[in-house]
């Protein structure tokens, strides 16, 4: 099984016994949530930890607060033994604490050895002046000794492909724990393959090699194989806690979905006695649609007053299948009919004016209109289907009211700031705008993120009342759990295919262990 | 009190600090408002001439042009763009105005100074949009691009304004009202009304706030952008006019005094540069604490270069306590 045991990856034993780092007793709350509760967690020098558990579980949480960007609020994080805690990003850096982060942070059109040592020139300068000399034979050093001597220092990171990039930053936390002197560096890797394609993988998973006897890795990432191969142990985790920890030596991909998922889905929780048969008319058609690159050959229907689930890992295509459907992204291969009717050409404006709405999965960032009222929100979508061009501000506040009454959406005046309310109400407000507008298509992405439990059971109850109005409903979610109790039907996507499609009455609901085993 | 804790702006006004938190809900009008009534009050302290009857109708009638300007600009800005070349749009037109003006023998070709600076806005407009370029940049270059030609065409002279015709409408009082201001305040009420009223308004707010989610929800960004340009040309237009009555003539580089002071005046009215909040009337009071500031110390016989110096001071000042700086960043 571990083919590279050998070589250096895979479970083996640790150099020293005495961790690196170790963090005793994290709690994080946000609000309502608890993002962590009591998870303890020690990595030696030589050792790679294994990160694992569902979107939400608390990784990203854990990682931002051991490199300094986020703070817990209980327990205590031990480095080379003294308890540290970083105020931002650069003081972790300084202390040896290294991120490599799942979009690349590194400056593309600067050079590489620019890269490798930014913001912490100031140990090769000269009154100020930066020795460039000095700085280019240093990533020069560096660069061979992990036998990427190839990569010129002095060319663009632009100039590489993804993989040589995602190299280069891995490479740069060694060049500065080089730089600041720090012999015992702890890097994090989170989700160091999300994007890389068979090859590139094997390409990190060298350098990996060569590097782990240098440093304390702890290493995130949704490819079980992969997990399993690179890691000596384990940790998985599930709702903000530790749930197991193994030698992966003593672990199989079975096992991790059993202890990862396997949580009892409460059935009044996701409103299962709620769940309706689909009337026979099919309002959304896809044969054969595909964009190229995230997703192909997409055969789906969802039919009136039908919940169709879409659940796969991040990076299999899903989201991006719910932006092409909306029109946010061109599809170019395959069909879609709305109603019957085949579209050749659509776009957010026309699927709107068409009764579809979208709520997509970065509410920050795309869904809310952050500098308007709870009123404004509510009934953009509205105005914008409308045909006069006149505003009426009696219509916008007798409908807030409703919808603010109807919905339970907390906020102290129909006109406060939509940034005032909890993310929970925010998004209730997100999905009023489209109740506003009357559609009968709706494409959620991920409706419940970062949403309290109260919140969630609010949404669960709208989802049912729009498919008891016949709306057809296209959830694609990361919550496992939610898609099997809300939807009729279940598709899984991997690598930007259809790969598992499970009916899910009532009585017989899919398990989620079943459902994992097909996403991954 | 559930409802409050899922409140935090509530929870940052404490009971015995209620005062407090209604000055901080309020901030983005009460310091642009407190700034005016600071300066009118040290003004008339400085100098008793300055609170006369007679000089308030010179602050409204040295305001006038500007705040037409200024309004122009708040529709751009509010989208979370810039629109660099209103006040070139207003030397065009002015000029046009006068040559047309001159080739007729009346003033009555001054109506279409309007639709010329739309025009003009319809340019900047299809680029910004269409071309998916900053505007700041595009518009930087249509400022040159639009005094050039007003230069070219009047062949760098000044050009008096003939008599006769509509442009009498435009100038002198009613009683002592300054018919120049009751225009101003004719165009602030139709921009007030565009803003809120409007759908087009009710966009430029949605754009300026998160464009993605606009156009998520079905909105034309583009063909929106081009309709904002396009009325904000269509207002600078009305500048040129009002300025050329008010000048008698057009001189090059007439509307380049106007350009910063109408960015200044709107950002001090409580408009941020991001765009999404503030709107037409907190652009009144940028307007007033300018020409306040210009014509107080005037009164009170500033030297002239120190004018600069302190104008200068108070724009800082006035957009460091009134920015929200949660939602400050660059131009779009």
């Amino acid at each position: 099984m571990n083919i590279l045991q050998d070589s250096g990856l895979g479970p083996g034993k640790a150099e020293s016994t005495q961790p690196v780092l170790e963090v005793r007793d994290i709690t994080r709350v946000f609000g309502p949530v608890h993002a962590l509760r009591g998870v303890s967690l020690r990595v030696r020098k030589g050792e790679i930890v294994g990160l694992i558990g569902e979107n939400g579980a608390g990784k990203s949480t854990l990682l931002n607060i051991i490199s300094g960007t986020d703070k817990q609020t209980s327990g205590t994080v031990i480095l080379k033994g003294a308890e540290v805690s970083f105020g931002n990003y650069h003081e972790a850096t300084r202390n040896g604490v290294f991120r490599i982060f799942q979009e690349l942070a590194l400056v593309q059109n600067m050079t590489v050895w620019e890269n490798l040592f930014l913001s912490h020139e100031q140990k090769f300068t000269t009154v100020g002046f930066i020795r460039r000399k000095d700085g280019i034979r240093r990533a020069k050093e560096l660069l061979e000794r992990f036998d990427h001597g190839w990569i010129d220092p002095e060319r663009r990171v632009q100039d590489y492909p993804f993989a040589v990039r995602q190299v280069l930053e891995v490479l740069k936390a060694f060049a500065l724990a080089d730089l600041l002197g720090q012999t015992e560096p702890v890097i994090l890797l989170d989700e160091p393959t999300a994007a890389l394609a068979a090859d590139e993988i094997d390409f990190l998973r060298d350098l990996l090699i060569k590097l782990k006897g240098h440093c304390a890795i702890i290493l995130v990432s949704h490819r079980l194989s992969e997990l399993l191969e690179w890691s000596d142990r384990i940790v998985i985790f599930k709702d903000g806690e530790v749930v197991a920890e193994a030698g992966s030596r003593e672990l199989t991909e079975e096992k991790l979905h059993y202890l990862m998922v396997g949580r009892e889905r409460d059935k009044e929780f996701y409103r299962e006695d709620r769940q309706r048969e689909p009337e026979a008319e099919p309002v959304l058609q896809l044969e054969g649609f595909g964009d190229h690159t995230t997703f192909r050959d997409v055969n789906l229907s969802v039919l009136k007053g039908e919940i169709v689930g879409v659940a796969g890992v991040l990076g299999s295509g899903k989201t991006e299948l719910g932006q092409a459907v909306f029109g946010d992204r061109r599809a170019h291969n395959g069909t879609l009919e709305h109603h019957g009717k085949r579209l050749h050409r659509w776009s957010a404006q026309s699927m709107s004016r068409a009764k579809v709405g979208y709520v997509p999965s970065e509410r920050k960032e795309d869904g809310l209109l952050d500098t308007f009222s709870v009123a404004q929100n509510i009934s953009f979508a509205r105005i914008v289907s409308q045909k006069s061009p006149l505003l009426d501000l009696r219509r916008e506040m007798r409908e807030a009211e409703h919808y603010i009454a109807e919905l339970g959406i907390k906020t102290s005046s129909p006109r406060a700031n939509i940034e005032s309310l909890s993310g929970g109400n925010q998004q209730k407000a997100v999905l009023a705008r489209w109740l506003a507008r009357g559609v009968d298509l709706l494409i959620l992405d991920n409706p419940t993120r970062g949403v309290d439990a109260g919140a969630k059971e609010g949404i669960y109850d709208l989802i049912r009342d729009l498919a008891d109005a016949g709306v057809a409903i296209l959830l694609i979610s990361d919550d496992l759990l939610e898609v099997i109790g809300l939807s009729n039907r279940i598709v899984v996507m991997k690598d930007g295919a259809i790969t598992y499609r499970v009916d899910a009455p009532v009585a017989a609901k899919p398990k989620e262990t079943d459902l994992v085993a097909t996403m991954v | 009190m559930a409802l409050k804790e899922s409140i935090p702006l509530a929870e940052a006004g404490r009971e015995d600090n209620q005062v407090l938190a209604f000055i901080r809900r309020h901030w983005s009008t009460i310091a642009p408002v407190g700034t005016l009534l600071a300066l009118i009050i040290a003004f008339s302290i400085a100098d008793p001439r300055f609170l006369q009857f007679e000089n308030g109708l010179n602050i409204l009638r040295q305001s006038s042009v500007l705040l037409v300007l200024a309004l122009a600009s708040t529709l751009i800005i509010l989208m979370g763009s810039i629109d660099l070349s209103i006040g070139s749009i207003l030397t065009l037109t002015a000029f046009t105005g006068a040559l047309l003006a001159r080739s007729t023998g009346d003033t009555n070709v001054l109506l279409l100074l309007p639709i010329i600076g739309l025009l003009c806005g319809l340019f900047n407009g299809l680029i910004v949009a269409y071309g998916k370029l900053p505007s700041f940049l595009v518009t930087l270059g249509t400022l040159y691009a639009f005094n050039g030609l007003a230069n070219y065409m009047a062949g760098g002279r000044p050009i008096g304004l003939v008599s006769g015709g509509v442009g009498s409408l435009f100038t002198g009082a009613i009683g002592v009202f300054p018919v120049v201001a009751l225009w101003a305040i004719l165009v602030l009420l139709i921009v007030g009304l565009l803003a809120r009223y409007t759908r087009l308004g009710r966009y430029l707010y949605a754009i300026g706030g998160n464009e993605k989610t606009a156009r998520l929800s079905g909105v034309p960004v583009s063909r929106y952008k081009v309709y904002a340009f396009m009325v904000a040309g269509f207002l600078a237009g009305i500048a040129g006019l009002l300025q050329l009555v008010r000048a008698n003539s057009a001189s090059p580089d007439m509307g380049d005094s106007f350009l910063l002071p109408a960015i200044a005046a709107v950002v001090m009215g409580g408009t941020p540069l991001s765009g999404g909040l503030g709107g037409p009337l907190r652009t009144v009071t940028g307007v007033l604490i300018i020409a306040i500031l210009a014509n107080g110390m005037v009164i009170a016989a500033v030297n002239p270069f120190l004018q600069n110096v302190i104008q200068g001071l108070v724009v800082i000042v006035a957009v460091a306590i009134t920015i929200d700086r949660r939602k400050m960043s660059l131009v779009k």
